[in-house]
Parts: C-alpha cells; structure tokens; sequence
C-alpha cells in the first residue's frame, strides 16, 4: 500500500493533490457502504462536492476557500436534510455527514494542500513512512510485549504493548 | 417513519466479482449516476430511432416498490420499460436479467450491472433461496424490478405462457404490479438478429394489481401468474 501513495507524490505537486483528491472520494465510500450513508444520496453527492472543491482549493492554491469550505458543507448538508422531511434520525444523518467530510474531505485535503509547498515531498513522505513505522513498531512490540488486551470488543488483536510500540 | 440506523450495505465484504453476481448488491453514488447516464442515452436512442410511444403513464405509481412486466421479444424490452421511468427512480430500478446470458462473461456481467443495474436470475438452477431473496429485497421498499414472466424471448412474436415465479415474489404483499404491452420489439430486434432496425415501438402501461388476499403457496402462484398473463394480452388491444 505504502508504494501506491507515495507513487503520485514523486511525480509532482498536481498528481499528489489528485492522488489525495481519489484518497479521499474512494476513503468516503468506504465509510459511506460500513455506515449505510451512500442510501442518503443527496446528502452523500453533497459530501463528495466538498472533496472536489477541496481538491480544487488545494490545485488552486487558495487557502481561503479551503478553510471556508467545511462550513458551508456543514450548512448545506444541514438544509439537505431537512428537505427530507424525515426528522427521526436527522441529527444522526446530518452527524455522519459531517464527520465524514471533516475526515476524508478536511483533513485529507490539507495533506493535498501541502502539495503547494515548494518542499512538499520529504513532509508527505515523512506523513506516509511515520504511519507505516507506527504500524510495524506496533506489529513487533505487540508480537514481544504485549499481553494486555487493549480494547478487545473493538479490536480483538490490539494489546497495551504494542500501542505503546507505536507512541514511540 | 422509521427511526434511521446505521445498517452497512448488504453486500459489504464480498469482492468484485461476487457483488456482480449476487442478489444483495446494493447501489451507491457511482452507479446511480451511470444508470442516468444510461437512461439518458436510452431515452434519446429509442426516441431518435424507434420514435418510442409511451401510453398509460399515469398508471405508473409515485414510488417503489412496484414490478413491472411485460411480453418479452427481445434484449430491448428492459431497455424501453427502464427508460419510460422517471429520472428521480434512476438507481431503484433493477431489470432480473437471465444470468446464463449477460452473466456468464465477465464484460457482459460488467456492461449489465455497471449501466443496466440488473441482478441475475439463474433459468436453469433458480433455487427458492434466490426468488425469496428477491422478495425479501422488494418488500424492504425501494426497489423496482423489471420481470419478464415468459421466461426468454418469444421466437415467433407470440407470446408464451407466464410462469409462476413471479408469483413467488408478490402473492400475499400489497406490491402493485404493473402489466405493460410492448409493440415493434420483435420487429427491431428479434432473437435472431445482434444489430436492432429502426422500426417503431410503443407501450401500453397498464392498471397497476395487486395480490395480498392470494396465497404465497403454488396455488397462489400460479393464479397469480394467469391473471396477469390475461392483463398483459388485454393490453394489446
């Protein structure tokens, strides 16, 4: 996996913000088919507009509009919602929408943003090798030390040991 | 009003090639916008070279579920019944394709799930697991499905007696079904021919039925199965 990220980081600054761009649309889905959100599809085209005019913030260097963006897909998903005129359940959707785009269209958009620095590909590198060595550093000490179940309802495998392995 | 829930996709953990085939697969953004596309282009093809004639489109209800059936002649039928829809059920609409024709290559299974929206129906191994799944599908409520109760396409223009299956998915539910008549298919694009000819096509859209006072047991079936085989055959006058 590490390969296929940093592949349209080597090329240059507008493969790796497009890179992001499909990061994040394709990240979305995933959550979007786990959480049953994609069935609200006006609300879901609202979330994937978000991640395109972040895209496109990122491509056209405008920090501005990037910042100003999430408000107003907040706003808009809000509206959305209502049209339905279905209030059971219209925080839960209006949630799911938001946390979504702030995860997958926000916070991966600024990795897209860091493109326009001059210097952009040791930072993205050092984004993409850390979150990897976090995860082997986790494996091994996991495999050496662990022995205390972290959260065994949530994630059967993860223990104490090898969650400090990847603090370190 | 149902109280909202997180309920992941039916068809979550299977790979590509088995949500293709599978009866739980479940449309997202993409397809829904591919399936407009297709409509769209559909609707201006059938309009521009079968000067497509549609009558009786008021009978066709607000909102899912519902099936529509029709005489089967040709590959165009699902065709003109998906493309008489509205836009708003682009995504909802689901054609049962037989799967030993547009399911067995992997480019046809993609052209049929990708653009037709269809979900496979198996002629020759059709187990009760699938026409209950297809049920159980129909009654969650936002699904419509295009059915051809002949079974495949007629070879002379006549057409055949309708089978029972489709009773299978209605008998006993307040589903309306909704009986069309196409005309000029077998003339464009018969069984015998790969490339359809310019001829003119219409349908005639029936009054919805509905079955819940009828059995869900053979009987049933295959009251069910001859009474709307009589509604089809009315509709052609």
């Amino acid at each position: 996996m590490a390969p296929l990220l940093m592949g349209p980081v080597l090329p240059g600054a507008a493969w790796t913000i497009l890179g992001v761009g499909i990061l994040s649309v394709l990240c979305y889905r995933e959550l979007a088919r786990a959480t049953g959100f994609f069935r609200q599809r006006s609300l879901s085209i609202i979330v994937v507009l978000g991640i395109i005019a972040t895209t496109f913030a990122s491509a056209d260097h405008r920090y501005g509009f990037l910042v100003a963006i999430p408000p107003l897909v907040i706003v808009l998903l809000a509206m959305v919602a209502i049209l339905r005129d279905e209030p059971r359940g219209y925080t839960q959707r209006v949630a799911l929408g938001i946390l979504s785009f702030l995860l997958f269209g926000h916070c991966l958009g600024y990795i897209g943003y860091m493109a326009n620095d001059p210097d952009y590909r040791p930072i993205i590198l050092l984004i993409i090798l850390a979150v990897e060595l976090n995860d082997v550093f986790a494996y091994l000490s996991g495999k050496l030390f662990g022995h205390r179940k972290l959260a065994p309802h949530t994630s059967p495998g993860k223990t104490l040991g090898g969650a400090l392995g990847a603090l370190i | 009003m149902e109280e909202w829930q997180v309920q992941p996709a039916c068809d979550i953990g299977l790979t590509r090639n088995q949500r293709r085939l599978s009866l739980r697969r479940e449309v997202g953004l993409e397809s829904a916008i591919t399936c407009l596309a297709w409509r769209a282009l559909t609707r201006s093809y059938l309009a521009l070279v079968h000067r497509l004639q549609i009558r009786g489109r008021e009978n066709l209800p607000h909102h899912p579920p519902f099936v529509l059936i029709a005489n089967h002649a040709s590959h165009l039928d699902a065709v003109v019944l998906g493309a008489m829809l509205p836009a708003r059920f682009a995504g909802s609409v689901f054609p049962i394709a037989a799967g030993d024709t547009f399911f067995t290559k992997r480019s046809s299974s993609i052209f049929a799930t990708a653009w037709m929206n269809a979900l496979p129906i198996w002629r020759k191994n059709c187990g009760t697991h699938s026409l209950e799944e297809l049920r159980a599908r129909l009654l969650r409520g936002e699904n419509i499905y295009i059915l051809f109760p002949e079974g495949t396409r007629t070879r002379d223009g006549a057409m055949a007696k309708f089978k029972p299956g489709l009773g299978r998915l209605v008998a006993g539910t307040e589903v309306p079904i909704i009986p069309c008549r196409l005309q000029g298919t077998f003339e464009s694009l018969p069984a015998t021919r790969s490339l359809p000819r310019p001829k003119k096509v219409s349908v005639m859209i029936g009054q919805p039925l509905a079955f819940s006072g009828v059995s869900n047991d053979r009987e049933g079936w295959e009251s069910i199965a001859a009474k709307l085989e009589e509604a089809v055959r009315a509709l052609e006058n």
